[in-house]
């Protein structure tokens, strides 16, 4: 038989040598590079695991002399901190064996029963197990954080329903409700009587939003009882097998005020160049006018000289204003 | 004799300069001033000419809006293909809104030149 090659350590707390002499044999069949450390008391146990804490697995015996029983299990699993524990217990324990697993040993054998297979495919799966769970603790915790700390408001509701199930931190903070209040809404009380019917409430009304427009915009209420603009991008979500609806909002309200105050800065503006274009220009159109009455009639060279520079300095100026206005037009 | 070139405008300094240019073009020339939109209006409206004169009007005359003095004219069909816009604006957008009315002749961007006098003198000789 081909023995695992992987190196393992295990501790083995048990009091009794001959037990863990078997265990380390059993174990030895099957795995090529073994490292068991065994440790006789509750108090030893609680050093080793906190001084060393590259334990693979950890074999626990119920009845230790200086500690036993549910209070045992719950400090070690507790000290374990993620590394897996399985209990060893005798048939007349074999009660607490399940019970363990409540206290959180991740498996129980019973000694008698001990074979070096049986072993062997405890340590694998108790090994995998825990690594499936820190796992997938972990990516809960980064879709959790992602809700959570995403810096835009992200509020979840019922899709039947309507009441608000979930909202993130960024929620709170923009809308001044608390959680608590938040949970006591439904979609429609943060929303503008006359925005109601606009609301992608309906399963049907969604789709046409996300096909149509997938943003679309809406007046949220605040606690303050101020209006928001807001830009939302709506998905429907599952949860606890209902549909809700998430929705990712984009506070625009600023934004909305700087392009309300450069419209009316480039009113202004327009104002501006038209008198540029009209005002400023007819008494030049008419010194113009003026100037072209002067060159039709005959006066001496020196007079023309300087006939010649106001005209000029006329043009300049003009070619000026039709700048001014022409770069305006195109605001 | 009965004028044959009207010219509408409040500014009286660009009136004098005019006169005085179309005095050196064609003296013969009877030429008719008005400072008030609403008054050429009147006489407009009153007047049966034999041979409707040619118009010079200001575009941004003080006491009638532009474009009303336009829609007056447009009842009046002596004087379709009569009338000439002046203005000392630059804005590229009002010869094209102008163009929608049968009056307008044309657009003359202040300040008018001989060149502009001599074609409309043209046109008031073959008129």
């Amino acid at each position: 038989m081909k023995k695992d090659e992987k190196p393992y350590s295990i501790l083995v707390i048990e009091d009794n040598l001959g037990d863990y002499v078997i265990i380390e044999e059993y174990l030895s069949e099957y795995i090529l590079n073994l490292r068991t450390t065994q440790v006789e008391s509750f108090k030893k146990a609680s050093e080793y695991l906190e001084n060393e804490n590259s334990y693979d697995l950890v074999f626990l015996d119920l009845s230790l002399p200086d500690k036993s029983g549910e209070e045992l299990v719950l400090e070690i699993t507790k000290r374990a901190d993620g590394i897996p524990v399985v209990v060893l217990t005798g048939f007349a324990d074999l009660e607490f064996g399940t019970k363990s697993l409540a206290l959180g040993a991740s498996d129980y054998l019973v000694k008698d029963n001990l074979s070096p297979a049986v072993l062997y495919k405890s340590i694998l799966y108790n090994i995998q197990r825990v690594n499936f769970i820190s796992e997938l603790r972990e990516s809960r915790k980064k879709y959790t954080d992602l809700f959570q700390l995403s810096p835009s408001p992200i509020l979840v509701y019922d899709l039947e329903t309507l009441n608000i199930l979930d909202v993130n931190e960024s929620a709170i903070e923009t809308y001044g409700f608390s959680r608590t209040e938040f949970l006591s809404l439904n979609i429609l009380d943060i929303h503008s009587e006359d925005q109601i019917e606009s609301l992608p409430i309906k399963e049907f009304d969604f789709q046409k939003i996300n096909k149509e427009s997938p943003q679309k915009r809406a007046r949220h209420l605040r606690k303050k009882g101020d209006f928001i603009d807001v830009e939302i991008n709506p998905a429907i979500v599952n949860i606890n097998n209902r549909d809700a609806v998430m929705i990712v909002i984009k506070d625009i309200t600023e934004n909305l005020k700087y392009i309300h105050k450069i419209e009316e800065q480039n009113q202004k503006f327009r104002e501006i160049a038209w008198i540029q274009s009209h005002v400023v220009r007819a008494p030049l159109a008419r010194m113009m006018g003026l100037m072209n009455l002067l060159e039709s009639v005959e006066i001496n060279p020196e007079d023309q000289e300087i006939l010649n520079f106001i005209r000029q300095s006329a043009d300049e100026l003009d070619q000026i204003v039709r700048d001014i206005a022409s770069k305006s037009e195109n605001i | 004799m009965e004028e044959n070139l009207i010219v509408i405008d409040d500014d009286e300094i660009a009136l004098k300069i005019l006169q005085r240019m179309i005095n050196i073009i064609n003296p013969s020339i009877s030429l008719m001033t008005f400072v008030s939109g609403l008054e050429a209006i009147r006489h407009l409206k009153s007047k049966k000419h034999k041979k409707p004169p040619f118009i010079l009007v200001d575009f941004h005359l003080k006491d009638v809006n532009e474009w009303e003095i336009l829609e007056e004219l447009e009842s009046l069909p002596e004087y379709h293909s009569k009338v000439f816009i002046i203005s000392s604006s630059v804005n590229s957008e009002l010869p094209f809104q102008s163009r929608r009315f049968k009056s307008v002749a044309g657009f003359i961007q202040k300040p008018i030149t001989f060149e502009t006098l001599k074609s409309i003198n043209q046109k008031i000789s073959e008129n």
